[in-house]
């Protein structure tokens, strides 16, 4: 025990972060030195050990950025998760259940209404438009979030990548406005197969 | 004057230019950079670390581990590779001061037709 008790709690924190960084006990020996060596220091010039810590720790960094600045250094290819990472990793898992379950949605809504659309249309329709409702305002969204996941993941992100990915969120939930628009718009039950490009086509020939 | 901001892109000629002094570990190379640029240099210290790993996966700074007061201690050293990589980026930063002090030196502008 070195009697640096906020010392080793950061190195703890900093050893679960970087538990996937390939040489990450090295890394963290190598940060304990640091952290050690400098708290020794200013204690020996008569500050307190609580307050040394504290001092080292705020010049050092949150355990977070450091993790994250060591996976944006390039590790040869190999890709180095952090907390963040696993965090969207989870996001991803999220959205992947989100467009699995969406497409069962409609697979079943389609096929109840194949069986007796006068019984079951209503219902299908409206199942159909809430799962596209909800689409754009999670499933879109999430599935950006694991993308900028993978990009943090890889270390690749730069202000560009985040722009382009804004763009793309703004522009995907554009088509789906329009595609639920026309959706809207061909009405309830012309839509046999519950598609909104089917909805489009319809729409475009009733003119 | 941001300095922080000017420092950017710098760190690693900063950390070439400590080591070129003779090896030492993390902790030192970052107290020499905050002493000899009189603090003006305030680097988050955790961050010189991965700078420190890329430099030695570039093969511009070889490392040993060795045991001090009970704890692994990492020195690094210049390679010969990183010798010649130090002596080319001071040229660039020479060259690069160079022309902002001529631009910024005051000198009046010519008179234009």
């Amino acid at each position: 025990m070195t009697g640096h008790e906020l010392v080793e709690e950061y190195l703890a924190a900093l050893r679960q972060q970087l538990v996937w960084q390939p040489h990450g006990d090295d890394v963290v020996a190598e940060v304990a030195d640091h952290l050690h060596t400098a708290t020794d220091r200013l204690v020996a010039t008569g500050s307190d050990s609580l307050e040394a810590q504290r001092r080292v720790l705020h010049s050092f960094g949150d355990a977070e950025v450091i993790a994250i600045a060591f996976a944006r250094t390039p590790q040869g290819g190999v890709a180095v998760p952090t907390a963040a990472t696993r965090n969207l990793g989870q996001v991803g898992i999220a959205a992947a259940l989100w467009w699995l379950a969406w497409g069962a949605m409609i697979f079943l809504a389609s096929a109840a209404m194949m069986v007796d659309e006068y019984r079951f249309g209503d219902l299908a329709d409206t199942v159909m438009w809430s799962g596209f409702l909800f689409t754009l305002v999670a499933g879109a969204p999430l599935t950006h979030a694991l993308f900028a996941g993978l990009l943090i993941r890889a270390g690749t992100g730069t202000r560009n990548t985040w722009v382009l990915l804004v763009m793309a969120l703004a522009a995907v939930t554009a088509v789906f406005g329009i595609l639920g628009w026309a959706r809207g718009a061909c009405g309830a039950g012309q839509a046999r197969t519950g598609g909104c490009v089917t909805c489009i086509i319809l729409a475009s020939r009733s003119d | 004057m941001k300095v922080q901001q000017a420092l950017k892109g710098h760190v690693d000629l900063l950390v070439l230019g400590v080591l070129e002094g003779g090896p030492a570990h993390g902790y030192a190379v970052i107290e020499a950079i905050k002493e000899r640029s009189r603090s003006e240099f305030e680097l988050l210290e955790g961050t010189v670390y991965p700078v420190l790993h890329r430099l030695q996966r570039a093969g511009l700074l070889d490392s040993e581990w060795s045991e001090v007061s009970g704890r692994r201690r990492r020195t690094y050293r210049l390679t010969p590779a990183g010798r010649g990589a130090l002596g080319e980026q001071r040229t660039a930063w020479s060259r690069f001061r160079a022309a902002v002090d001529q631009v910024i030196g005051g000198t009046p502008l010519p008179s234009t037709p």
